[in-house]
């Protein structure tokens, strides 16, 4: 199956090329085998994975994504924003495992 | 003197015993955390001479201690169960290490729940039986050193 979606941890990270696609190419006629069913819902890959030439598949693959943060200028609102975040994060976590912590010291201390 | 104190003074007079009371358990952590100079290292051996020499609060570390088992055994088996599933279904490597960390800490507290009915350690006040033990290692290791200089037990 072409569109054979595994876990990431599995399918390595990052990686731009499926090669999937290329084992299942009919090597009589050169047309995909499976490419005309439809992939199952949630399944379908990214552009940048599907079937492109050798040189076109570099720059695919290196291709910014869309919300490029590196080239915005950072904005007031924006850093408020992730800080507030991070921050209420961070606030949440150190609640929540107060009491997991002393929990855990009593029985673990002597 | 009720009427000198006004409203609030007062109130708090009237509640200051019972929060107190209520926050009696962070004593715990001063006595072990917040000691001047840390008390000498001790090992395995040494609580166990505890529990043996200990009749009323021996046994009751020694159920403490066997129940840190349960813990680590419930923090492998839920960090697998969680970590497994997502290992099966997430798309992202972060979901997974994410995933199997809060497993180990589900997994982790519900072990010792589990050895709080198994091992009964509701019946005891385990912060009390760790803390006898600090206090016999305290006189054991600087008993001497105490007398001398009368130093405050905190």
């Amino acid at each position: 199956m072409a569109f054979e979606s595994k876990p990431a941890a599995s399918r390595g990270f990052l990686s731009g090329t499926s090669f999937d696609l290329l084992r299942n190419r009919n090597s009589v006629t050169g047309s995909l085998g499976s490419q005309t069913s439809v992939p199952p819902l949630g399944c379908r890959p990214l552009h940048a994975s599907s079937i492109l030439s050798e040189s076109a598949k570099g720059i695919t693959s290196n291709r910014p994504l869309s919300p490029n943060l590196i080239l915005k200028k950072p904005q007031l609102s924006a850093t408020y924003s992730i800080s507030h975040r991070i921050f209420g994060a961070a606030l949440g976590t150190a609640i929540l495992i107060t009491p997991i912590i002393m929990k855990f010291s009593v029985v673990y201390d002597v | 003197m009720a009427d000198e104190m006004g409203f609030l003074r007062r109130h708090f007079e009237d509640v200051k015993e019972h929060w107190r009371s209520n926050f009696s358990y962070l004593d715990y952590y001063k006595k072990t955390l917040g000691r001047r100079e840390p008390l000498p290292k001790w090992n395995d051996a040494d609580v166990e001479e505890f529990i043996a020499s200990d009749p009323v609060y021996g046994p009751q570390l020694k159920a403490l201690r066997e129940s840190k088992k349960y813990g680590i055994a419930g923090a492998l088996l839920g960090a697998a169960h969680l970590g497994g599933i997502s290992w099966k279904y997430s798309k992202s490597p972060h979901g997974f290490v994410f995933a199997t960390g809060f497993g180990a800490l589900c997994g982790g507290v519900f072990g010792l729940e589990v050895a709080e009915h198994v091992k009964q350690l509701y019946k005891f006040d385990k912060q009390a039986a760790n803390l006898r033990f600090l206090y016999w290692w305290e006189d054991k290791t600087l008993g001497s050193q105490q007398l001398s200089s009368s130093a405050p037990r905190n």
